[in-house]
């Protein structure tokens, strides 16, 4: 079943010098808890589409056209207070840096109650979800941790109680923008471990962003890859992996760093590096 | 890389003055600052009254043919004493500047840059200078130095530095964690070398605009000091003490023209200042097109 | 690996930091980030040392180039002892000019290691004029030669920092760091912020002047998948100290130490299809100004046992060429 649907998005942003297009004519679909990660390099587009769709762009962005079709409903023409109902109950989003995600003078359980509180009325019992919520992150000390402050965690903790927040009221869809880029390895292994539990759990489709290609590998179900603000392809995850079709994906999965000898790979068309990540300018 | 072949190399240097001169606003206002300058240094050879010259006969006069902006309570010409004021008052605001700039810019640095006791005393200098109330201390020591002109100037400057100090100072510690500082010292560049080479370009954004603003206050400064009779003496022409003679309801109400011509100076000086300030600071940002 | 001849030699290596608010009461607590550190590396060779953030690797490469003050150890380039902070020996500082000729160091941050305000030309002739690379008329065309060594045009010369992408500042950096002339180049992380086509540019610019002018890299990261292929030798760092060392293919394809075991298996895999056993570590890293007694891998160790609680062990040799601290081995 389709949840999320998008349709000929086009998003631009103004700068000094005329208008970036961010995302160009993009069409796709997001599954009933499926993971469908977008993978791309850095300016291909793959952020400014999840800001699009939690509707949280900067104000310098504008969506130019197209339709985001959340429950058959366009989700751009919904107004703000209706989105700000959907924002956290519905459509959740973790972003990439849980230290500057959380607000530093709260303490964890602050943070948490203050979530149900925005989204539900009756304020009895609380406690008590919050401390299973935690439960759930395999954590050694949930009480001790409801006390402390962001800053008092490290950078791993903070991003699981980030994603606990973000699953706490069972959301459709959890935009994961980069979720452990920040991290390490092996906090990172157990960050993604966390992210599927979780999502089988409450059955929320994650909507994956991504450049790392193990990550991709790790999670996804399904695949798309942007470049240019376009849609490159997009695939089952095995296939995928398997039997990559565009001349630019072969290139981002060859230049991993597994694939050596004697020298790194580079992508196939050796792009002129240009400032702006191959965005194109429009005056 | 492709857009730059049409491009002629520049230094960075000829790129800054490039950029200087194409900003109108700070280019008019250097022309503007550069006649107030000028009209105050030939302030004898302009005025058709000596500065300090009464006439008895024409006292609180409006403007004419005689007086072109009237003449005082005791009847002195303004206009002359506009010219001759110039003189102090840009004078006693751009050497305050100077002072506070070369003090704060010189111990922020330092104090930022090596941080521990030097920093630790440095600071504690300022906050003493600044915590107490700034007319309490101008007006002491200049009853023990007495009054004077230069003197002022002294005063003033060496009571502001601390807060450019200050902003200095924030600024070098986070500007020394840059990983260019250390690429420096493994170049085995001195930390002289460092502070005057890397440190103090990157300050000189905020320290531009705080200096072009310090002007004014020290113009102002001058005027209240002045006034009190601590600054420059009568019969002596400031704009700042121009401004405190008229300080009463009746001239304000009736005789326009003893505190108008002043006040526009100062505002004229200070709004120019700031402008080239500005303009300064963007001259030698390179993230700033010209 | 033609010659084996030690380049650099480190031992007992330390840096601690005081802990904030500490010192009224109770004496000063110290955070130890490098704590006894010792290894060698030959000439022409990469030295590779991996470890989660936190765990010092980033202070060591800047202690060995005294670019922090060293607390404790020594480190000796070819026959120059650097420093010797318990012989109570440190080199001059005509002597330390020279040697800055000759040890260099490339940055993680392309964006904090570029001077906004210079153009490239003075951040490259800086450091060229000051050691008096070349005569003063040529430092121009010496510049833009390095920079074409670095695969950037000369009109680069003229810009400024903020003007180039994150893989041509890297460029930059590294033709900074090669435009003196050294033999051996500390890397802190070179590739992190950039997307992985470009690392691959990158790491593959440095393995070229690494063969053309014979460089010696002591290259720290946290991308094992890089390390493993770029380093010939690899050096596990948890909390302040090496607990395992050996040659990189080796060391990544039969880790001996628990640690080294955990973080390889948490490596993501490259193909949905490939089953992998991750060892996932119970609890966090513990801080480093409150290290654990005993092993300082214990708390989180699987095979943890009574001796390791109370006996530190030292590196030693487990199988041929490679140590491990570890009371297994």
């Amino acid at each position: 079943m389709e949840l999320l649907k998008i349709k000929n998005l086009s998003v631009s942003f103004k700068v000094a010098c005329g208008r970036v297009h961010a995302v160009n004519d993009l069409s796709f679909s997001l599954q009933k808890g499926k993971c469908l990660a977008i993978v791309g390099e850095s300016g291909s587009g793959k952020s400014v589409t999840a800001l699009s769709i939690m509707r949280i762009l900067e104000t310098n962005a504008s969506v130019d056209g197209g339709q985001i079709l959340f429950e058959g409903r366009n989700i751009l023409a919904v107004k703000e207070k209706e989105m700000q109902s959907i924002r956290g109950k519905q459509i959740s989003m973790i972003f990439q840096d849980p230290m500057t995600a959380l607000n530093p003078s709260y303490t964890v359980y602050r943070q948490i109650a203050e979530l149900y509180k925005l989204h539900r009325k009756a304020a009895e019992n609380v406690k008590q979800e919050i401390t299973e919520l935690l439960g759930r992150l395999h954590i050694p000390n949930p009480e001790l941790i409801l006390k402390k402050y962001p800053f008092e965690l490290s950078g791993g903790m903070c991003q699981r109680i980030v994603i606990a927040m973000a699953f706490a009221l069972k959301p459709d869809i959890i935009i994961a923008d980069e979720p452990t880029t920040a991290l390490d390895v092996s906090t990172q292994a157990e960050i993604l471990k966390l992210l599927k539990e979780l999502s089988e759990d409450t059955g929320s489709a994650v909507l994956l962003i991504t450049h790392d290609m193990g990550v991709v590998a790790e999670m996804a179900d399904e695949v798309m890859v942007m470049y240019n603000g376009r849609r490159v392809e997009k695939k089952e995850a095995e296939e995928f992996f398997r039997n990559p079709e565009h001349p630019y994906t072969k290139g981002l999965l060859r230049a991993r760093p597994e694939n050596f000898n004697g020298r790194f790979i580079t992508m196939s068309d050796e792009r002129g590096e240009i400032k702006s990540g191959g965005t194109k300018y429009t005056s | 890389m492709k857009k730059d072949q049409n491009k002629p190399l520049e230094k960075s240097e000829h790129i800054a003055l490039y950029k200087f001169i194409h900003n109108k606003t700070a280019v008019i206002s250097a022309v503007i600052l550069f006649l107030l300058a000028a009209v105050s240094v030939l302030a004898p050879v302009l005025a058709s009254y000596g500065f300090d010259t009464t006439d008895l006969m024409n006292v609180r006069k409006a403007p004419g043919s005689l007086h072109i902006l009237g003449t005082d309570s005791v009847g002195r010409d303004v206009f002359t004493r506009i010219l001759y004021g110039g003189r102090v008052s840009i004078l006693v605001g751009i050497s305050a500047m100077l002072i506070q700039l070369f003090l704060g810019t010189l111990l922020g640095i330092a104090a930022g840059y090596y941080s521990g006791i030097l920093d630790m005393i440095f600071s504690r200098i300022a906050d003493a200078i600044m915590c107490f109330p700034f007319f309490v201390i101008a007006m002491s020591v200049v009853a023990v130095i007495g009054p004077g002109t230069f003197k002022l100037v002294f005063v003033i400057g060496f009571l502001m530095w601390p807060k450019l100090f200050r902003i200095v100072r924030t600024e070098v510690m986070e500007l020394k964690e840059n990983d260019y500082i250390a690429a420096a010292k493994a170049m085995g560049m001195s930390s002289g070398e460092i502070m005057i080479k890397h440190l103090l370009p990157n300050v000189m954004s905020p320290v531009l605009v705080s200096s072009t603003l310090s002007v004014a206050q020290g113009i102002i400064l001058e005027a209240s000091l002045s006034f009190l009779g601590l600054g420059v003496q009568p019969p002596l022409a400031s704009w700042g003490n121009m401004l405190s003679d008229a300080q009463s309801m009746s001239v304000l109400a009736n005789n326009w023209w003893m505190w108008v011509p002043p006040g526009i100076m100062v505002a004229l000086t200070v709004l120019a200042i700031n402008f080239v300030g500005e303009g300064l600071r963007d001259a030698l940002d390179p993230k700033v097109r010209g | 690996m033609e010659e084996q001849s030690t380049l650099l030699k480190v031992s007992g290596l330390k840096k601690y930091f005081p802990v904030k608010g500490t010192q009224i009461i109770g004496g000063k607590r110290m955070l130890k980030a490098v704590d006894d550190v010792s290894f060698s590396v030959e000439k022409g060779s990469i030295m590779g040392v991996i470890g989660e953030s936190g765990c010092g690797k980033s202070t060591m490469g800047r202690t060995i180039l005294k670019l922090t003050e060293p607390s404790g150890g020594s480190v000796r380039y070819k026959d120059k002892i650097l420093f010797d902070v318990e012989g109570r020996q440190e080199i001059g500082k005509k002597e330390l000019l020279k040697t800055r000729k000759e040890i260099q160091m490339i940055f993680q941050d392309s964006y904090s290691a570029l001077d906004p305000r210079q153009n490239i030309l003075k951040v490259l002739s800086e450091g060229v004029v000051k050691h008096k690379v070349t005569d003063k008329g040529s430092v121009k065309d010496y510049c833009a030669h390095i920079l074409s060594l670095c695969g950037l045009e000369e009109s680069a010369l003229y810009r400024f920092p903020h003007e180039f992408s994150g893989g041509q500042r890297q460029r930059i950096g590294i033709a900074r760091a090669l435009a003196v002339g050294p033999e051996f180049i500390v890397c802190d992380e070179p590739t992190v912020a950039l997307d992985v086509s470009v690392q691959s540019q990158i790491l593959n610019l440095m393995l070229d002047l690494k063969e053309n002018m014979s460089l010696t890299y002591l290259f720290i990261s946290h991308n094992i998948g890089v390390v493993k292929h770029f380093c010939d030798k690899i050096a596990v760092m948890y909390l302040g100290r090496f607990v395992e060392t050996g040659n990189a293919y080796e060391l990544c394809r039969e880790p001996l130490h628990p640690y080294t075991q955990a973080l390889l298996s948490a490596v993501p895999i490259t193909n949905p299809w490939e089953k992998k056993k991750r060892i996932y570590l119970e609890g966090s890293i513990p801080e480093g100004s409150d290290i654990p007694k005993g092993c300082r891998f214990h708390t989180r160790c699987r095979h943890a046992q009574e001796r390791c609680r109370i006996e530190e062990p030292g590196l030693s040799e487990a199988a041929p060429g490679r140590f491990a601290a570890c009371h297994l081995y």
